[in-house]
Formats: C-alpha cells, sequence, structure tokens
C-alpha cells in the first residue's frame, strides 16, 4: 500500500479523543471494532441491510459496515459502549427496552439502541408512528418487532425536550 | 382451564432475560467476538457453477502472496474421513472432484487479515468441466437427469424409523431419501368415504438470515489435541464429528459455545466448522473463520416443497382418510433432511382424527443450497397444506371452516395416531380463544374483509437427553451448568428461575456457565424446543440434590433430621431459627467443603415428549383490483404448559409468528435458471417493524399438562407454523381467491381471483357460543 493510502484521522468515540492512523479502505466497523477494541458493535449483513452495526456520527445514525473511517474525522462518534452512564446505568431508550424484555439474541440489540437513541435525540416531541418509520432501517430476527413498539411507547421524551 | 398455585416465587415471573444488561450495553460477547492471540483469518473459496467437474485447483500463486500462510483444498481430505451429515454423510469438507451448487466450498485460505485472505482467494484457479445442472424437483426425478452422486451409498447413521414408517436411503443417486409412513386401512376408507378432495401446495426456500453469521475458531493444542469455539447449538455433536473427521479421540477434541446471535435451524448440526479446523491444522496457528451473511445463506436453507393432499371425508365433514406425497428439495446435500422428511411423513394427521393416513416423502437432491432444519422442523410444510385444504374442504362442503375443525380435534389425553404419545393439549380451548378474540362470530361482516384460522400440533422434546450440575457456595453464589445452547430463547434464563425456586433465592445469585465441552454436562442439542422443558428437569433435580445435600449436612450440625429443616436466602431455618449456610459451615472449622454439588441427567423416550399447539387467527382486507392484502388483525395462541416467564414465551412466540409472516409474504430464496437470485441480504426480504400490523396478539395458555419441571412445555416452534394457512384462508374468506403457493403474492391473489368461482359468503358462521 502506497503512502498516499494511508491518512491519519481525528475523532472522538465515545467523548473520548483519538488520533488513528488508518488506511484509505478501512470502514468504520473495523475501526471501532478491531483498532479501538469496541466489540458492541456488530457486523451482521455487512451490506447496509440490517443496521445491527448502527453508531452515531454527529447524532446521526449509520451503518458502520458501509462507512468508510475516513468520513468520521473530525466527528463524534457515539457506539453503544457509550449509551450507559459512567456507572453503567441504563438510559432511558436501554432502561425501556430492558424493561419490555427487548433482547433475545441481543445481536440487533446495540444498533436498535441507537437508532432509537437518535430518532429521541433529533425528536423532542416524538411520536409512535414516526418512530416506527425510523425503526424500519432496522432488521430483528428473533422478536417480532412488538417489544420495540411496547418499549417505545413506555419511553418519555428526554427529559431535558422543550 | 389454567392451572395456577401460589406457592411459587420465581416460576411464572416476567424477569428480563440474564443477558439483557450485558446485550443492551453492548458488553455481551458472541463467538464473532472472540481474539485469540496470533489468530489467522480465514474465507472461503466457493463455486460459481452449480454442477461441475473440478479438473485441478492450483494455489500456487496465493501461497506465494505474502502473509497467507496455507492453503486447503479437496486434495487435503485425502487421509480423513472427510464427509459429514447427521444422518448420510455425504457432504465433503471441500468439494473433491465435484461440485454440486452454486456457493459450494472449494478451498480455504488462512492469512494474516481478512482482507488478505480475500485478496489470496482471487489468485487460486480453477479448472472446472462444467455439467448439467438440476434445478428443480422435477428436473431432479427426470430419469434423463444428470447424476449428482454415483450409484454407492453413504454411510449413514438414521435413526430406526418411527412407529408404522419405512424409509429408504438413496433409492437412486438424485433421491436422498424415500420414507413411507401409514397407518388404517387407507384404500378402504377411501372407498367408504362420501367426498374425495385432492389439492396441490407449493412452498419456497425460507432463509434463515439470524444476524451473526456462522463463525469458528480452532486451534491445535497439541499434534492430535484440538479447541474450537462455534456458534453453533450442537457443541456434543460437534465434538464427535470433529473427531470422526479428522481421527481424534473424542476427549482430545474440545468445544466451546457462548452467546449465540439467532439460528432459527442454520446453526444446527456440523457446518464450516472442519474447514476451521483443517486450516489450523495445515497453518499450526489459530484460525478464525467468519462467514458474511451471504455465505450463510449459501451454507443452509430451509426446504422447497411440493405437496399433493387427497383427503377424504363423511358427508357431515368427519375427517377420515388421507393421502400425502411430498417432493422435498434437500438441495446439494443431506445436512438434517432425512429427519426432517420423517417429521413430515408422521404429521399429516395433524390436529384432527383420521382412521386411516397414508404418506411418502421423498428428499431430492438439486444442485441448489443444502437444506436443513428451520424453525418447526417441516411441521410448517405440513401446516401450510394442510391447514390450507381444511379450509377449502369445509368451503366446498358449504360448513364453517371453525366448526369442522372443532367436531375433529384430537381430544386431550388421546393419541392422534397409533404408536404417538398422547396430546397434552386441550385443542378446543385454545380455537376458541383465537376466534372469540378476534371477533369472529360476533362481527359484522365487512366486502373484501375475511378471517382465517389455522391450527397446528408439534411434538416436541424426543429422544433427547440433558445433564445438568447446580454448585451452591456457602459464601451465597450458585453455578448452573448445561448443554443448551444460549440462541435467543432465553433458555439461560429460565434454567435460573428453576434452579432459584428449588433452591429458595433470587435469580440474581445464580450464574450460568459457557458451553465448555470439557466441564459442561452433556447435552445431545439445542433441538425441538428442549431446553425449558428437558434439561428444566434435569436442573430441578441437580438443585434438588444440592438442596438436599445442604439440609442434610446442616442437620449434622444442628443435630436434627434434614426434614426438620428448610433452605431459603442461603439460611438454614429450623423453626423460627435462622442459621447463614456460610456461619454452619464456619463452625466446622477449616478442611470442609464450602460447596454443595447436585448433578442429574434426564433422557427421554423416541416419541414426542410433548406436544405443541398453535392457534392463529388473522382478518384481511383484499383489493379486488390489484390482489394486494392488508393484515388488520393476526392472534396467535400457543400453550406453555406453564410458563416459566410469560414475557419471554410471548416473546419467542411474536417472533415467530412474524418469521411464518415473512415465510407467508414474500420471503423465498428463489433460483432464476441454476444461479441463486437473492442469497445475499440486500436482496432477500425480510420481516421489517411496518410489515408488523398493529393488531397483533400473542396469547400463551397454561393448560398445566406439560412433562416438564412444574408443568411446562417447549413452545418455541410453535408460533409460525400457522401463519401462511391462516393468511391465506383469510384471503379465501374474503374474496374467494385461493392461492396454494407460497409466498402468497399480490399477483398469485390476482390469478387465484380470476379463477374464484363464487366469494365465499355462502358460508355461515357457526361457532357455538360456549
Amino acid at each position: 500500500m502506497t503512502t498516499r493510502d494511508r491518512l491519519t484521522i481525528r475523532l472522538t468515540v465515545n467523548g473520548e479523543a483519538h488520533t488513528v492512523e488508518i488506511s484509505s479502505n478501512l470502514m468504520l466497523v473495523d475501526l471501532v471494532r478491531e483498532r479501538l477494541n469496541l466489540q458492541g458493535t456488530r457486523v451482521a449483513c455487512d451490506q447496509g441491510a440490517c443496521g445491527a452495526c448502527t453508531v452515531l456520527v454527529d447524532g446521526r445514525p449509520i451503518t458502520a459496515c458501509l462507512s468508510f473511517a475516513f468520513t468520521a474525522d473530525g466527528a463524534a462518534v457515539l457506539t453503544i459502549e457509550g449509551v450507559a452512564g459512567s456507572d453503567n446505568t441504563l438510559d432511558t431508550v436501554q432502561l425501556a427496552f430492558h424493561d419490555s424484555g427487548v433482547p433475545q439474541c441481543g445481536f440487533c440489540t446495540p444498533g436498535m439502541v441507537l437508532l432509537a437513541k437518535a430518532y429521541y435525540m433529533q425528536q423532542p416531541m416524538p411520536e409512535g408512528a414516526d418512530v416506527e418509520r425510523w425503526l424500519d432501517a432496522n432488521i430483528c430476527r428473533c422478536s417480532g418487532y412488538q417489544v420495540f413498539r411496547r418499549a417505545l411507547h413506555s419511553t418519555p421524551p428526554r427529559e431535558d425536550a422543550p | 382451564m389454567n392451572i395456577r398455585t401460589n406457592t411459587l416465587t420465581q416460576v411464572g415471573q416476567s424477569i428480563p432475560d440474564v443477558d439483557s444488561r450485558a446485550k443492551l450495553t453492548g458488553s455481551a460477547r458472541y463467538t464473532s467476538d472472540i481474539v485469540i492471540d496470533e489468530m489467522l483469518h480465514a474465507k472461503v473459496l466457493r463455486s460459481p457453477h452449480p454442477h461441475a467437474l473440478i479438473r485441478s485447483v492450483d494455489v500456487s500463486r496465493a501461497l506465494a502472496m505474502p502473509g497467507v500462510a496455507a492453503v486447503v483444498t479437496g486434495d487435503d481430505l485425502t487421509a480423513l474421513d472427510f464427509t459429514y451429515g447427521m444422518f448420510i454423510r455425504d457432504q465433503p469438507v471441500l468439494a473433491k472432484d465435484k461440485v454440486r451448487y452454486v456457493g459450494e466450498p472449494i478451498a480455504a485460505v488462512a492469512a494474516s487479515t481478512e482482507e488478505l485472505a480475500w485478496r489470496a482467494l482471487a489468485e487460486i484457479r480453477v479448472d472446472y468441466d462444467v455439467l448439467a445442472p438440476v434445478s428443480s424437483i422435477a428436473a431432479a426425478l427426470d430419469e434423463r437427469a444428470p447424476m449428482l452422486f454415483g450409484d454407492e451409498l453413504h454411510a449413514s447413521a438414521l435413526p430406526p424409523p418411527p412407529p408404522n414408517s419405512t424409509w429408504t436411503q438413496e433409492p437412486s443417486p438424485n433421491i436422498l431419501f424415500d420414507f413411507n409412513h401409514g397407518f388404517g386401512d387407507v384404500d378402504g376408507w377411501f372407498q367408504r368415504c362420501h367426498h374425495v378432495f385432492e389439492d396441490r401446495f407449493t412452498i419456497g426456500r425460507q432463509s434463515h438470515c439470524a444476524l451473526e453469521p456462522h463463525v469458528s475458531l480452532a486451534r491445535f493444542v497439541a499434534d492430535h489435541a484440538v479447541e474450537v469455539w462455534s456458534n453453533n447449538q450442537d457443541p456434543f455433536l460437534l465434538r464427535q464429528d470433529i473427531a470422526r473427521i479428522f481421527r481424534l479421540k473424542l476427549d482430545d477434541v474440545r468445544f466451546h459455545a457462548g452467546l449465540v446471535g439467532g439460528g432459527f435451524g442454520s446453526k444446527s448440526y456440523c457446518k464450516i466448522e472442519p474447514i476451521a479446523v483443517l486450516l489450523a491444522r495445515k497453518a499450526r496457528r489459530a484460525i478464525r473463520l467468519a462467514l458474511t451473511m451471504s455465505e450463510s445463506m449459501m451454507t443452509v436453507c430451509d426446504h422447497g416443497a411440493e405437496i399433493w393432499l387427497r383427503s377424504g371425508v363423511s358427508a357431515s365433514g368427519e375427517t377420515l382418510v388421507r393421502e400425502a406425497v411430498v417432493n422435498l428439495d434437500g438441495g446439494a446435500y443431506a445436512d438434517a433432511s432425512p429427519s426432517v422428511a420423517m417429521r413430515i411423513g408422521t404429521r399429516f394427521n395433524g390436529p384432527y382424527r383420521w382412521r386411516a393416513v397414508r404418506s411418502r416423502v421423498r428428499v431430492v437432491r438439486t444442485t441448489t443450497i443444502p437444506a436443513g432444519s428451520f424453525r418447526g422442523f417441516g411441521a410448517g410444510h405440513v401446516t401450510w397444506a394442510c391447514e390450507s385444504q381444511m379450509d377449502m374442504i369445509a368451503r366446498r362442503l358449504g360448513r364453517d371452516p371453525y366448526a369442522i375443525r372443532a367436531d375433529n380435534f384430537v381430544r386431550l389425553g388421546t393419541a392422534g395416531a397409533p404408536g404417538e404419545s398422547v396430546l397434552d393439549s386441550d385443542l378446543m380451548e385454545g380455537l376458541q380463544t383465537v376466534g372469540e378474540r378476534v371477533g369472529y362470530k360476533s362481527k359484522e361482516r365487512v366486502p373484501k374483509r375475511g378471517i382465517g384460522f389455522a391450527v397446528a400440533v408439534k411434538g416436541g422434546g424426543g429422544s433427547h437427553r440433558a445433564d445438568a450440575r447446580v454448585r451452591v457456595w456457602a459464601s451465597g453464589a450458585v453455578s448452573l451448568a448445561a448443554g443448551v445452547t444460549e440462541i435467543g430463547q432465553s433458555t439461560r434464563t429460565v434454567l435460573t428461575q428453576i434452579a432459584a425456586e428449588v433452591l429458595n433465592i433470587d435469580p440474581d445469585r445464580v450464574a450460568v456457565e459457557d458451553i465448555d465441552t470439557d466441564t459442561t454436562p452433556f447435552d445431545s442439542g439445542t433441538h425441538a424446543s428442549n431446553g425449558a422443558t428437558v434439561a428444566g428437569l434435569a436442573v430441578r433435580e441437580a438443585a434438588e440434590k444440592a438442596r438436599v445435600r445442604i439440609l442434610e449436612f446442616a442437620g449434622g450440625i444442628l443435630q436434627c433430621t434434614s426434614a426438620e429443616l428448610d433452605f431459603c436466602n442461603f439460611q438454614v431455618r429450623r423453626g423460627e431459627n435462622r442459621y447463614l449456610l456460610a456461619d454452619l459451615v464456619a463452625q466446622r472449622g477449616p478442611g470442609v467443603d464450602t460447596m454443595f454439588a447436585g448433578e442429574a441427567s434426564v433422557q427421554t423416550g423416541s416419541g414426542s415428549f410433548f406436544w405443541m399447539p398453535v392457534w392463529t387467527a388473522v382478518e384481511v382486507e383484499v383489493d379486488a383490483e390489484t390482489g394486494a392484502f392488508k393484515i388488520l388483525r393476526l392472534i396467535n395462541a400457543t400453550d406453555a404448559g406453564r410458563a416459566i416467564n410469560p414475557q419471554r414465551c410471548v416473546s419467542q412466540i411474536e417472533g415467530a409468528a412474524v418469521q411464518g409472516l415473512g415465510q407467508a409474504l414474500f420471503e423465498n430464496l428463489a433460483y432464476c435458471e441454476a444461479q441463486p437470485l437473492n442469497a445475499t441480504p440486500l436482496k432477500y426480504r425480510l420481516p421489517r417493524i411496518s410489515d408488523v400490523p398493529h393488531q397483533f396478539e400473542t396469547i400463551i395458555l397454561e393448560q398445566g399438562h406439560g412433562p416438564g419441571a412444574y408443568g411446562v412445555k417447549g413452545l418455541g416452534e410453535s408460533g409460525n407454523l400457522t401463519i401462511p394457512a391462516a393468511i391465506a384462508n383469510a384471503i379465501a374468506d374474503a374474496v374467494g381467491a385461493r392461492v396454494t403457493d407460497l409466498p402468497i403474492t399480490p399477483d398469485r391473489v390476482l390469478k387465484a381471483l380470476g379463477v374464484a368461482s363464487k366469494p365465499n359468503t355462502n358460508v355461515t358462521r357457526t361457532v357455538e357460543a360456549n
């Protein structure tokens, strides 16, 4: 690989600043899983169809399996490891998922948590129909999706909503 | 009748899954997360041809690449017992001399990175002699078709035929298995019955699409001893496979299994594990072989099938006699097909009483993806045909499809067929439950709207052995070990609740050990919805033995009989007195074991250990101009016997229902000519949240007749079986169109509307009110 193919990017991941030298064809999911050792982000379909690899880049949900790592240069990335509080207290979405019994095999769960979290970050006054349109992006093969409906209809809007 | 007693504290509680927090915070670890120091990454070269002779494989350019450590091909199999297959061993670890489907593994590369392994695959040169494909059931049955195999029979390990059955292994090279089953005077009853109906049904291939693709890691710890991690639900069976294939001692093969990211049948029996072991042996390094989801989809799928049913009923619609002929598309290799064929062949009586039944199930070989286990193990195929036809018969006779079912149900406590175990559910209660919930009798008829029912019973838990060990430490911890794989069905949670119930402790105190075949008690595999029921019995007995040991120990110290004592929250109780177990142990001073263990083993007989019923009611609205239809309401009920954890039961049944919904509406792994059309997640349509009707209810009955601990019985395979037939029946109820091919696409509805003779509304709904 020529030097042109390597570059240095700076980004924050779960609030922590990183400077990493990467190859230009490194995918964001591999940066997160293999270089930063944050294995909670899952690789499932690897084609952007299922959303198990969803992470938030500057608050926007993206499929990390289809995103080049360099596109996150200068961005703030949130992975599943950064969602719970520092003492491992579950955040609002995680708690709602926990109480409703969402995880089955659990492989889609981190992506679903982040997708729902992004929605609540962007929609101060959430509505059921809207959140379902969001969740349509990701696939869960174990559940009948009803658990997500039950969980999200029990989730209050985020505390700082106007 | 729902049986409930108030003395249970843990059983019946909907506690969250014991791994819920780990799964929600990303700390849960799956096999795909395992990293072994210095491991190499493997990739598999796959056949682009459906059928071809391999003239030569040249790996020299790949091997010469820096970073490539080893390449294996069919030539590396020579000294091995190199074919596998749970029942008929016809599948080579890597193609040797011949490929039989697009996607078949030909060679595998181990390199320092996954990317390098991919690149090395492109450097392997394979010279093929392309042969004509055998792409369909019809092609396989054509005597002029090219043969996939020679005339010799493969080594096999087939179980004895079920009662009233015979089978023939590989009667011809393109027919893997021919299964015949029957009871009663079939020909006599056909002459005596009033009506005979003959119908044909087809069913497409469903792909499992578990979100965690197949992954295996292997390393040799000595020349003769190997350690394997695989996200497979049969670690103990795999240990035998690997020992046999590589001519190792069973004790020198060690399998690990942790959390599995979904399976639905795709992770049963041997899959990619031998390739990882073969590479580890050749490279003398640890190997990680992780498939993509596309590769997983090319590893195994469900069976496509065509089913003819000829059924004879009395003038009033009493079910009398049935004959079924089934052709299953087994794909290129046997996998679980012989066992699926046996399950299908013995289930054509369904939930009804018949005087005589005869079936013939043939598994044909085609140059397509090998078909194997899929949730329900063929019960979905049977139910699609039988429950569609039950409705068709009712409508042809002008009878109410609900009432004709009720009239013919097998009764609780009786056997549905000679030699079968007795039914342990009240089928009428379930039908009434979904009938009332959907408002079948009370609702006004609305044009273009219809209600359909379907009912099924599937056997579960038979021929299974589950061992368990429960260890109680005086310090207040409990360790539970059982060989059931956690694949998303919450087995670890349910077994925890059973142990906590027996030991009178908080479930938080129980830790479930990951599976390690060197230390975990034996289990013959996570199959047939057996976990909660069979392993549950073993866990209850093991926990009970540990409890008895604690009380006997405490009796020795307190100088009383153990009958005077009770154990609760790690305290021994005698009347009003409480003694911390840790204090009693300390009283004995050093040299006393602080751990109390119980072990147990449960073996079930060869028939069904329990029966999983499912009752479904669906309401649809059909657009008669386009054939499009909308599911307005889906109500699914099952019988848990006793729900150890009702919420986890609901999750299982909801998930199964939506898998059935996908199969009903659009899931179909299709071939165009001889090439797979959509064996990749971007093209294979899976259900999403917007596909799921909002009026979607799941009802868990607890009829109390299960043979497991506290009356539990398995249910994980029930919820999907009836969905396609219930939808087809609802469409027929709405507009008179009968679709007999899966999936039920709008164009099929439209085509059926063209031939629909008259609307259905001549059928009166005659539900008896009770």
